[in-house]
């Protein structure tokens, strides 16, 4: 078993998301009933939209990364436990041996909750499946024991299905996005810290009653209020604050102005990928919707995919773009905090994309979320940094060479990865069935009461038929 | 019930393995009442070391013609035959 | 408090899918990477390969994989350590109790002990791992030291 799913993972990493995706969606579509010639059209955009959007986050990515790395050089920051970006995270999910039982044992799950109708979300987002399987190996690391890890990557692949189908309603119809859910744990633990801040704004009188999501900008600020501008505007900003002293005057001015040309261009061309994907998508869903109502009484299902497909709207691009200094600057204030940001200050996107449709599109409150979340990440992070360096080093990934501890942000900063560890770690099998159970007791409610659920996640108070695309 | 019986336990270095069986023999007679203390050494010290004991247990080739009855086994160390050599072992105290 | 495996081993002296031509080159890798670690004098190294040739440490196991354990007097320990090799290709080192007889060796624990009568528990533990052979076919299969603890059932949470 092992020699296949080593052959299986050899496989996936070979051909690469952007060749088994499409295969899998033709495959998925023809099961589905479509016509092939249609699924086949629909397979192949859709793989051409992901790879669009990959080009476009590495975009927003390097130049992410160059800006937040220069203002940390810039502040002189030392501290011991260093962001080294999800690759550490990744390696430490396939250094421990759940990382290859991942995929069987998540969509076993997937298959078993689908049955029961206990989810509505076809979870086909595999390359993701690794953070599941990253919860798993932390959970080895303080047991010793592999197959708890095994039980608890199998219990937060439940966990990414639930927070899927609560958002759905919100993210198809804020995104436009009909069909679809995201079953991504690095986006989805963001979806309380909404909820809480949304509470705590409401209180407050002034505040709660400032309207700042981009078509309100750019209602009041005109072509100053565009996203592309905006994205502009926050990229010269943040090019200065990061290469003031960066050299000369030529040195500073190309990359200041080079970080904001870039910037602008994310705000402009992701969308416009995602709306490729949409093209794409679309076939496919509704082929699925059609099969359901055929064979399964009309039920609903989503497909689950990455939130890369969430960060395309600008309300998440601005405030991910301004949270960046800001989480800097909490990393020096915050006392007792030990992590440096570096590497993964480019993941903030992903971390804050659910908060839109919850906030509908508010920047000014998905900052403070944001930066409540963060708060009480860098926390979360300092707390588990030895844990998540001792499995780093022992799956064989390579320390950088100033670092005493390391973490991530996508992984390291959330709190489903901090729950799962510490209640095995103080409680063994019991802390992961106490998780369990406690799944399933919200499941539970959710259930009896799924529409007032997903409105307060966010979606709007009359379902709408089907979303147009915006 | 009379005197503990005295095994000498040898093995190459009188380091590890010696260390293992000598714990590993004691426990295991020990639960069938039989109490024995044990003494660690080299297999190339066991011929002056022998006055006086009942049994050697060990895991290397030892000289013959010690007087003593020999056992050599490594199934204290890999579990194979531990049951099998237990009993030879209680046969052995048993009769001298 | 008593020390286990898990504080024993040398994450430096780990080598995990080792190619090698004989026992000998197994020891002098294992025991150069002890040296460098801090934990073994430099006589440990020959003095190992000498004891090896006289009292061999292979072990037939039970399971499809056998092992070896070659170890040295407490003089050439600095503090103790154990060193592991796990082959791609079995070496031959000869049977501890009938050392004419050749055992296919995938598994090699290279034993630095200077006090074996406190590390009683430590050994105990290496004889039980030998003893299941799950635990030697996932030490073997093991790609990096995540998947050793895994094997070994550790805990990695020191704190």
């Amino acid at each position: 078993m092992d020699a296949f799913l080593t052959g299986l993972k050899a496989v996936i990493d070979a051909l690469g998301s952007t060749v088994l995706l499409p295969i899998m969606i033709f495959l998925f579509a023809l099961v589905l009933g479509a016509k092939p010639g249609r699924a086949f059209r629909a397979a192949v955009t859709i793989g051409i939209a992901f790879i669009g959007i990959n080009l476009v986050i590495g975009l927003m990515w390097t130049n992410l990364s160059n800006v937040g790395q220069a203002m940390v050089a810039n502040t002189g920051l030392k501290l011991d436990t260093m962001d080294v970006g999800w690759p550490s995270a990744a390696s430490i999910a396939f250094g421990s041996s759940v990382g290859l039982w991942v995929i069987p044992i998540a969509l076993l799950v997937n298959v078993v909750l689908l049955v029961l109708r206990l989810t509505k979300t076809l979870n086909i987002d595999l390359w993701n499946y690794w953070h599941f399987a990253f919860i798993g190996s932390l959970v080895v690391v303080v047991t010793g024991n592999l197959l708890m890890g095994m039980f608890a990557a199998a219990i937060a692949a439940a966990l990414a299905l639930f927070l899927a189908d609560w958002t759905a309603k919100a993210v198809q119809s804020f995104y436009g996005t009909p069909g679809v859910s995201i079953p991504h744990l690095t986006t989805a633990p963001g979806v309380p810290f909404a909820i809480v801040t949304n509470w705590i704004v409401d209180r407050i009188p002034g505040l709660n009653k400032m309207e700042a999501d981009p078509d309100t900008i750019r209602k009041r600020f005109g072509v100053w209020g565009e996203p592309v501008i905006l994205g502009l505007v926050i990229g010269l900003i943040l090019g200065v604050i990061a290469f003031y002293n960066a050299g000369d005057l030529t040195t500073v001015l190309t990359k200041v102005l080079g970080t904001a040309m870039n910037l602008a261009a994310v705000m402009l061309l992701l969308p416009r990928m995602v709306q490729i994907l949409m093209e794409g998508l679309i076939p496919i869903s509704e082929a699925a919707r059609d099969f359901m109502k055929k064979r399964a009484g009309g039920r609903e299902i989503y497909i689950g995919l990455d939130s890369a497909i969430l960060i395309g709207h600008p309300a998440a691009i601005s405030t991910a773009l301004v949270l960046v200094p800001i989480a800097i600057l909490l990393s020096i204030i915050l006392p007792g905090n030990h992590v440096i940001l570096f590497a993964d200050l480019a993941v903030i996107p992903f971390v804050v994309a659910l908060f839109a449709p919850l906030m509908k599109g508010n920047i000014v409150r998905m900052i403070i979320a944001g930066i409540f979340e963060l708060t009480v990440g860098f926390y979360i992070a300092t707390s588990m940094a030895g844990i998540f360096t001792s499995a780093a080093q022992a799956s064989g990934f390579k320390m950088p060479a100033n670092a005493v501890k390391i973490t991530s942000i996508a992984d390291g900063f959330l709190w489903p990865q901090w729950l799962f560890a510490r209640m095995a770690q103080y409680f063994g099998v019991i802390g992961l069935v106490i998780i369990a159970a406690l799944l399933a007791v919200v499941w539970f409610f959710y259930m009896r009461n799924q529409h007032a659920w997903e409105v307060a996640a966010g979606a709007p108070e009359v379902a709408a038929a089907s979303a147009p695309l915006k | 019930m009379g005197q503990p019986k005295r095994i000498l336990v040898a093995c190459g270095t009188a380091i590890a393995t010696s260390t293992v069986v000598a714990r590993a023999i004691e426990e295991a007679l020990g639960e069938r009442g039989i109490q024995v203390t044990t003494r660690q050494c080299k297999a190339t010290e066991v011929p002056s070391l022998v006055q006086g004991m009942d049994l050697v247990v060990t895991t290397t080739p030892v000289p013959g013609n010690l007087g003593v009855p020999v056992i050599q086994t490594l199934a204290f160390l890999t579990g194979i035959g531990k049951e099998a050599v237990i009993e030879q072992i209680v046969k052995a105290l048993g009769s001298s | 408090m008593t020390l286990t495996l898990r504080d024993y081993l040398v994450p430096e002296a780990v080598n995990l899918g080792m190619n090698a031509e004989n026992a000998d080159e197994v020891i002098r890798n294992i025991s150069g990477k002890l040296l460098y670690a801090g934990y073994v004098r430099g006589t440990f190294t020959d003095a190992i390969l000498t004891r090896e040739r006289d009292i061999p440490t292979g072990l037939p196991l039970s399971g499809k994989y056998n092992a070896a354990i070659p170890h040295t007097d407490v003089e050439h320990v600095v503090k103790s350590g154990i060193g592991l090799a796990t082959l791609t290709r079995p070496v031959v080192f000869r049977n501890m109790v009938s050392p004419e007889e050749a055992v296919d060796v995938r598994l090699v624990f290279v034993l630095a002990l200077d006090q074996p009568k406190s590390q009683i528990e430590m050994l105990q533990e290496i004889a039980k791992v030998l003893q299941e052979p799950d635990a030697v076919n996932a030490l073997i299969d093991a790609k990096n030291l995540f998947q050793v603890y895994e094997a070994l059932q550790f805990n990695l949470a020191k704190n």
